[in-house]
């Protein structure tokens, strides 16, 4: 009984509120997954020296150490840049896809009353296909 | 606001009512597990993987799909209510109640809700007992009794008012020692945890996904290698909200959010909460509401015990420490963190390190932040006498919580503490526990105290084969850890109680006055209406030498608190010079401890006796001052020393002249007891707010003959009790007493020269016959005034 009540108050939930929390909830998904990739900072800091690995030049006139530390250091950034640039494309990808599948998840969040008789439907003919 | 305006503002919650009433939200958490499974398999299988079961699988997974949509989409109705914004808390918990409340019975539609049954089972009412009390009522409350205070706690409101309407239902609880304000206290607990539960399972929340790290903040960072080997991150639960030291972790975050010179000494007694301190930092770090100084800073702890144990070597312990610094400068995002800093600085000493050169380079760079711990004993022995160490740290002291904070914390400690222990706690056995701490164990923090009594608390039920902690409980642990008596009076304790000045009086002859202070002291402390944060009771008492002073003290001592508990003991006369302080509370440089320390923290309970009290130091005096006042002192290392659970008796002869002079002029000793002690203050013996303090100054009578000889027939008494145990007789008469008051009175000396004058013809008399083979077992024997002399 208390199920029959429930249901014309759902019925206007699922196509008012429902809908407004479910845009704010996409909202959020897509902020975290940006900033999960920390994107600003990585592009704050594309060319620094990967977790600051590096060799000090200990100063005077010393050829070796000299491009030892221009090579060291010069590696150590491109692998920063590397890393970094990766991982944003990474970044940027994912939060692409998780804005697609929430177009998604939206669209059949208004359909889903369609879908549910549909479920149905497509039980009842496999189940007489036995 | 009425009832009939409660469910009218409650309405919109309706909807969630039918749907909890047909398919309540647990039914739904399992069922959407369960249906998830399926899902996974019935899919797995209608890929093919097993041709026989293809089909089958199809319509299991299209059936799941479809009801596993139902309770997903009824899922996110509950949610969706349950979050919405409102104006007053626990709104959700209330219109469950409401809605399950007949009109004409609102205390059955409490009790049996699931909020309410949670509530009244938490403060510790069984259920049995309830659904007794159901069948059993007399009256019936209509909900328009019900007129529910406005406030921003709608639900808190409603159970007072329920209370306040149900006298019969109040008159239950208050038998279980349940006020209003502790079942509205249970209720607001209740309430918050299951919101808490709640919000917990919402992990898709804006606050949720913020709080989890992202990659590649620390990059930029560098890693220091070194630390790795002797350091670990602080651990931390990133789900509490513990307000204990709201203003030391601002403080903390303050001081390394400077540019330079940003390193703490964090301060305080053991178990006062500087880890946690930490964790509060941590925890603010991890949700991103620091200053952008600290936002990606990293908590790293040493592991300074086994750096020591380690290396033994003064080269490598110096060459690991200078890696260690450097490396966490090098890194730039590190908090290091020394977590027993004075154990360190001891161990630096003992390898002759010179731990300020190696520390001062580092400690004053940017973005190098260093957090020393240390206990108060260590901070006072170790840091505070170095003064290039201390100068080069800002220092927090960290102050305990109050009782209010504690409880909070608690509140948030107990379900994981049920959890881990699979024990039930009732609301007022947390609240016993964090009491009972305060009254009665000081020298630990009361966070700390009180959470080791609810883990022996656990222990205690688990050997009992119980899994409910009640508040009895917890006076349980205490009596046992302290021998102190808590929790009911029993039948014995009782007459004890009622009957003391008549048992003291069988030892104490005369001293009214005294006798019944004393006792009256023991019936408030005992009662549990005296004042927690004083001794159990003060007492100076003032009069010539054997009168009782000492012996009223011993009676006491012996008759309340039993045979066991020995008499703590001090001769004040010898603490009378410049370092009588120092013997007493403990010597800084000799590192010894006091005399008064040593003894309080061995026996906390009982009576403590101070003889000769005005002969003492002035400074040992004012110590006292602080004493009678709050019940504690601090000794030499920083550590508190509880005497609120003893009697203090000072005895005194300051005044003594005064009071012959006064007995002499045949006055009473009542009515010019000011005039005593007026003459103690003017001859400067005592200071007038000294002598305030005390709960009780008595002034004891010098003995007449009468009380004379009832003195010498006590003691002559324990003679017989001794000669009986030989199989002997001895026959007190009239004319004996007589002649030892005769022998023994001497107005200065009290009652002393008659156990003198029993010793010297007696007891003399006696051995000589027992020696001679005149008086033998079952033999008797009898003295006259001749036979003696």
């Amino acid at each position: 009984m208390n199920i029959l009540l429930f249901l014309p108050y759902y019925v206007r939930w699922h196509y008012t509120r429902a809908l407004d929390d479910m845009f704010q909830n996409c909202k959020h998904f897509l902020v975290f997954v940006f900033s999960f990739f920390s994107i600003g900072a990585l592009l704050q800091t594309l060319f620094a020296p990967w977790k600051r690995l590096g060799q000090t030049y200990s100063g005077g006139f010393d050829i070796e150490d000299f491009f030892g530390s221009v090579i060291i250091n010069t590696l150590m950034r491109v692998l920063g840049f590397c890393i970094r640039f990766l991982v944003i494309v990474l970044g940027l990808i994912s939060t692409l896809i998780v804005g697609i599948l929430e177009a998604c998840i939206i669209s059949i969040w208004i359909f889903m009353p369609l879908l549910l008789p549909i479920l149905i439907v497509l039980s009842v003919i496999k189940l007489l296909a036995l | 606001m009425t009832y009939t305006e409660l469910k009218k503002f409650l309405n919109p919650y309706k909807p969630v009512f039918y749907l909890e009433s047909a398919i309540p939200h647990s039914f739904r958490s399992i069922t959407k597990r369960v249906l998830l499974v399926f899902l996974i398999v019935s899919f797995a299988l209608s890929l093919g993987y097993v041709p026989t079961l293809t089909q089958e699988a199809s319509i299991v997974f299209f059936i799941s799909l479809f009801f596993f949509t139902l309770v997903f989409a009824s899922d996110a109705f509950y949610y969706s209510y349950y979050f919405a914004q409102n104006t007053s808390r626990n709104l959700f918990e209330l219109a469950e109640i409401v809605f399950h409340t007949d009109d004409t019975d609102a205390t059955k539609g409490f009790v049996e809700s699931r909020i309410g049954n949670t509530i009244l089972t938490r403060c510790g009412v069984a259920p049995s007992v309830l659904s007794d009390f159901l069948k059993q009522r007399k009256l019936f409350v209509h909900t328009n009794q019900l007129h529910i205070e406005n406030s921003d706690d709608l639900c808190n409101g409603y159970v007072s008012a329920l209370l306040q309407a149900d006298q019969e239902f109040r008159n239950l609880l208050l038998a279980h020692e349940l006020t209003d304000d502790l079942v509205v206290r249970t209720s607001s607990w209740v309430l918050d945890t299951i919101s808490y539960a709640k919000r917990y399972e919402r992990w898709w929340s804006e606050e949720r996904l913020q709080s989890i790290s992202p990659i590649g903040r620390d990059w930029a960072y560098g890693v220091a290698y070194d630390l790795v080997r002797w350091s670990r991150p602080l651990r931390f639960d990133p789900g509490l909200a513990v307000e204990l030291h709201t203003e030391e972790e601002i403080d903390l975050e303050t001081l390394l959010s400077r540019s330079k010179d940003a390193n703490v000494l964090l301060v305080g007694e053991e178990g006062s909460g500087k880890m946690e301190i930490l964790e509060g930092l941590s925890r603010k770090i991890y949700h991103h509401n620091v200053s952008p100084t600290l936002s990606d800073k990293k908590i790293l702890v040493l592991d300074t015990v086994s750096m020591v144990a380690f290396l033994q070597e003064k080269g490598k312990f110096e060459q690991t420490i200078i890696s260690i610094l450097q490396g966490a400068h090098d890194a730039g995002n590190l908090i290091l963190v020394f977590p027993d800093f004075p154990a360190f600085v001891a161990s630096a000493e003992a390898m002759q390190t010179d731990l300020v050169g190696i520390i001062s380079p580092y400690i004053s760079s940017p973005n190098f932040n260093l957090i020393a711990v240390c206990d108060l004993p260590g901070f006072h022995q170790y840091i505070e006498r170095n003064d290039a160490l201390k100068s080069r740290f800002e220092t927090i002291m960290v102050r305990d919580g109050n009782e209010e904070q504690v409880i909070k914390i608690l509140e948030q400690e107990i379900l994981s503490i049920e959890q881990s222990e699979g024990v039930f706690i009732v609301y007022p056995a947390l609240l016993e526990a964090v009491q009972a701490s305060k009254k009665y164990i000081v020298e630990l923090s009361l966070f700390e105290s009180a959470k080791d009594l609810l883990y022996d608390a656990v222990a205690f039920i688990k050997s009992q084969n119980r899994f409910v902690i009640e508040p009895t409980d917890i006076l349980h642990v205490i009596k046992t850890k302290t021998g102190i008596p808590t929790g009911d009076i029993d039948a014995v304790e009782k007459n004890k109680l009622q009957n003391l000045e008549t048992h003291l009086h069988e030892r104490i002859i005369g001293q009214d006055e005294a006798i019944v202070a004393i006792s009256n002291a023991l019936r408030r402390a005992r009662s549990g209406i005296g004042n927690p944060s004083r001794p159990v009771g003060s007492f100076l008492f003032l009069g010539p030498t054997g009168v009782g002073k000492t012996e009223t003290t011993k009676a006491l001592a012996e008759i309340f608190f039993g045979e066991k508990v020995k008499i703590l003991r001090i001769d004040m006369s010898e603490y009378n010079t410049p370092d009588a302080l120092n013997r007493l509370i403990g010597a800084y440089d000799s590192e010894t401890p006091g005399t008064l320390a040593s003894m309080v923290r061995e026996s906390p309970y009982g009576v403590l006796l101070l003889d000769e009290f005005e002969k003492t130091d002035r400074k040992v005096l004012d110590l006292f001052l602080q004493i009678l006042d709050e019940g504690f002192f601090t000794d030499v290392l920083g550590r508190k020393v509880s005497l609120r659970n003893l009697i203090i008796v000072a005895t005194s002869n300051a005044g003594s002249e005064t009071i012959f002079e006064i007995v002499n002029r045949g006055e009473s000793l009542e009515n010019k007891k000011a005039d005593i002690v007026d003459t103690i203050v003017t001859q400067g013996i005592m200071k007038p707010e000294l002598l305030n303090r005390f709960d009780g100054i008595i002034v004891f009578h010098p003995l007449t003959d009468s009380q004379l000889k009832e003195v010498a027939k006590v003691m002559l008494g324990k003679l017989t009790w001794r000669l009986k145990e030989k199989g002997m007789k001895l026959v007190v008469n009239d004319s004996l007493l007589n002649y030892l008051v005769l022998k023994g009175s001497d107005p200065k000396f009290g009652a002393r020269p008659i156990a003198r004058a029993i010793q010297d013809t007696v007891e003399k008399k006696i051995a000589d016959k027992i020696i001679a083979g005149t008086l033998k077992a079952g033999s008797e024997v009898e003295f006259g005034p001749i036979d003696l002399q």
